[in-house]
């Protein structure tokens, strides 16, 4: 098999589909392509909350169209004026929001993908509900770009909260994360956003908190959150303090269940680290023990092989 | 494709090995209650008929189907509108209802894992003491399966904002159609996140073609800590849709609404005697739910914009009693039809929630052209219709311009940029539609993924896509690794 020299950038879709039934036909190394010429917003229909975009372009680009219109896609990972809504997909991007509003996964509704001999296909659709057919563009969300190229991606939308207010509480160890951790989660607090942040050398963790909603909603938590031991959050943007540090690529990242947050990071407490303690999700640049979380590797072997036979793209993920 | 082969004695007597005599149904009495599932057009008798009783009796049921190349047809309740269950060729139907446990339950970390068989309600019902539910709730949620629920990606009055089965399911376990056993997505005692190709949201809403799920670990929401239930009455059905968009463009997301239209509100009355007024075009039911001290002004909000469309009245729900009798009314509108027709064909249509009032107008004109009654209830909030087209199968031109009425309905929600179903799924009833909503490329890929689960394409085989001729193969001279 023969290795591209040069990252394919094509001109349009067309172009994309033809480059990749040319490598198909030569077996040639495609890798993952350049889409920042594919970067148009498609469709936006306000009353229907969906918006289709091409796979190139930003997803702060995106948020910004939809924002004059009270609108969003409820996602909120680092960098968004960097990273494309491909990316974004095939790496399944998220940020602290993703405890009140979900992944990507929950957002997207239809998708037109470039496959492997160049075929462009079609999966899911412009409406919110919908179950003809496979919901295949499962598939291309997290798959590290392996199994085809998104071009074309429909989201749902949801409004922007009326009402957003963010508190912090400072923690001295790991026992008092925990017993704040259990507090929050046995009362009547809805928080979209529950977060760990740790920066070494200091030994204070700091828990942030966001809660959004009608005015009223936030209102009455914003009462019961400081009886909790929780302050209004000062105006650091810890997210942004975080990943400043670290790029997306040195970071590992350790999924457990939330009830064994803390004792999961028990062995972090030298190194920098970000939770996101509502899903126990922990992020860090320090090597964690491998955990194997790969579903069902033989048969995930098999779908590479039957949409990439030729392994024009990257390898599977994990 | 593989026909169904003849079923020895020799087989029966191996299966009833494996899951026990009494859990082998043969005599034709007897398969006659597995004839069919909701969709009642078409019926065809399996040969034969396994209740397994555990994830081990479901694998060694199909490893023996395998080994004798037999279609296999996963059954939960039965309650399908679109014939996913019904045995095309015979075969061995597979059925999970034995299956129906609550395996366990951890509040802390808001998941249950339970038995494919585990009816819908029951996981509610078993949360409920934690102040947590199971969000997915299709109308007929009191007899349908969580597997059931799986392999159609079921959804319900409350989609709008709670999304579907796949938006609430981490992971499960499914027998392939060779017996392997495998586990898909998020394990009951790891993380959310996994890495890797995400197999478990590809194969959720596959319609029972790709093996047979066995246990389901499912997602557990809090319970909202109250609810706003809302009865707007209408004299049209297009003042009730512009209320909904108007509600949409407020950036208001209601629990779910629901709409009902004159004839089916008529039913519904006569039914279960609400107190739904039997002269009014529309009646759209709007619930709230979140925390109480924001529901009051939405309340408030949502009223004034139900006024200002023209509303003859707005009633809210004044306790949890009056709220489940209007839930019970919407949710068995459908068993009120009886009344008005002895029989119907439910449609599944979706449309953008803006081409509602459109789509209405099309229906009206439909019901005109065919001289048919088409009542309408349907999930106001995502655009899912439910138009029950009303016919008697004793008048052969009926029958024929219901389902021409049906077909007509169908096409114009594709033309409108929606969706041949919302919720039903394809099944066989709605085949020959997915090369209208599809291209021979998008169904390729489909098939494509299919036979990495079945090559031999025996599990629950001629669903879904028209005729297999149509649908070329990606690569069909590459063989397949063992």
């Amino acid at each position: 098999m023969s290795r591209r020299q040069q990252t394919l950038i094509p001109a349009d879709v067309a172009e994309l589909a033809s480059s990749l039934a040319q490598a198909h036909q030569d077996q040639s190394w495609v890798g993952i392509p350049n889409l920042k010429h594919l970067n148009r917003l498609l469709a936006h229909v306000p009353e229907d909350m969906t918006v289709t975009a091409e796979a190139g372009m930003t997803l702060a680009d995106l948020q910004a169209h939809l924002a004059p219109h009270g609108q969003w896609v409820p996602i909120d990972p680092p960098r968004p004026e960097s990273l494309t809504i491909g990316e974004l997909l095939a790496f399944d991007r998220s940020g602290p929001r993703r405890l009140g509003y979900g992944g990507i996964r929950d957002h997207v509704i239809g998708m037109r993908v470039a496959l492997a001999d160049g075929r462009v296909v079609k999966s899911g659709g412009q409406v919110v509900k919908n179950v003809a057919g496979f919901d295949l563009l499962k598939l291309f969300i997290g798959d590290h770009g392996s199994l085809g190229v998104i071009v074309e991606v429909t989201f749902k939308l949801l409004p922007r909260p009326r009402a957003s207010a963010t508190f912090d509480r400072a923690c001295s160890n790991l026992e008092t994360v925990n017993a704040a951790l259990e507090a929050l989660w046995h009362s009547p607090l809805t928080p979209v956003a529950t977060d760990l942040y740790h920066f070494r050398p200091d030994p204070l963790l700091t828990l942030r908190v966001v809660l959004e909603g009608m005015p009223e909603d936030v209102a009455w938590q914003d009462a019961m959150i400081r009886d909790l031991g929780f302050q209004p959050a000062g105006a650091e943007d810890l997210e942004n303090r975080f990943w400043q540090r670290f790029s997306s690529s040195v970071v590992h990242s350790r999924s457990v269940l939330p009830s064994r947050l803390t004792e999961s990071l028990a062995d972090l407490m030298s190194d920098d680290f970000l939770a996101r303690a509502g899903n126990g999700l922990i992020l860090t640049p320090a090597a964690l023990p491998l955990i194997s979380r790969g579903s069902a590797p033989e048969l995930s072997r098999r779908v590479k092989e039957a949409f990439d036979p030729h392994h024009l793209f990257p390898e599977l993920p994990a | 494709m593989t026909e169904s082969h003849a079923i020895s004695p020799t087989l029966v007597a191996e299966l009833r090995r494996i899951v026990g005599t009494e859990h082998v149904i043969t005599s034709d009495a007897e398969l006659l209650v597995y004839e069919c599932d909701a969709y009642t057009l078409e019926k065809q008798l399996p040969q034969i008929v396994v209740l397994p009783g555990s994830p081990e009796e479901v694998a060694a049921v199909v490893q023996v189907c395998a080994r004798e190349r037999l279609p296999i047809v996963p059954r939960g309740a039965g309650t399908s509108l679109s014939g996913t269950v019904l045995a095309v060729t015979g075969g061995v139907m597979i059925s999970l209802t034995r299956m129906n446990r609550v395996l366990s339950l951890d509040p802390r970390n808001r998941r249950a894992l339970v038995e494919a068989g585990c009816v819908n309600a029951w996981v509610t019902q078993a949360a409920k003491p934690h102040g947590l539910l199971y969000a997915p709730d299709p109308s007929s949620q009191t007899a349908c399966t969580i597997g059931g629920n799986v392999g159609t990606n079921s959804g319900g009055p409350h989609t709008l904002k709670y999304g579907v089965t796949t938006n609430h399911v981490l992971g499960y376990e499914l027998v392939l159609p060779s017996g392997e056993v495998v586990w898909l997505g998020t394990t009951p005692e790891g993380g959310e996140q996994i890495d890797g190709l995400d197999l478990r949201g590809a194969a959720i809403g596959t319609e029972g073609m790709f093996g047979i799920v066995t246990r389901v670990l499912v997602r557990l929401i809090r319970a909202p800590q109250a609810f706003k239930t809302m009865l707007g009455i209408f004299e049209t059905v297009e003042q009730a849709s512009q209320t909904v968009s108007d509600i949409i463009k407020a950036g208001i997301v209601p629990g779910a609404m629901e709409m009902m239209d004159q004839l089916i509100t008529q039913a519904v009355e006569a039914a279960y005697h609400f107190g739904f007024p039997l002269d009014a075009g529309a009646v759209l039911i709007i619930e709230l739910d979140g925390l109480a001290a924001g529901l009051e002004s939405q309340a408030r909000e949502v009223e004034s914009l139900c006024h200002r469309n023209g509303a003859r009245q707005v009633r809210i729900a004044q306790s949890e009693q009056e709220r489940a009798e209007l839930w019970k009314c919407r949710k068995r509108a459908f068993g009120a039809i009886g009344r008005l027709s002895p029989n119907f064909i439910t449609q599944d249509g979706v449309v953008p929630r803006s081409k509602l009032p459109e789509m209405m107008a099309f229906i009206q004109d439909c019901s005109r052209r065919h001289q048919l009654r088409i009542p309408n209830v349907f999930h106001a909030g995502d655009g899912n219709l439910h138009p029950l087209i009303l016919y008697d199968e004793r008048d052969a031109d009926q029958v024929k311009r219901a389902l021409q009425a049906s077909d007509d309905i169908l096409t114009q929600c594709v033309e409108l940029g929606g969706s041949v179903t919302g919720e039903h799924g394809i099944g066989v009833e709605k085949m020959d539609f997915m090369a209208k909503q599809f291209s021979p490329d998008d169904l390729a890929a489909m098939q494509q993924l299919r036979r990495v689960f079945d090559p031999d394409l025996r599990s629950n085989p001629h669903k879904m896509f028209p005729s297999s001729k149509k649908c070329g193969d990606f690569s069909p001279k590459r063989q397949a690794s063992a």
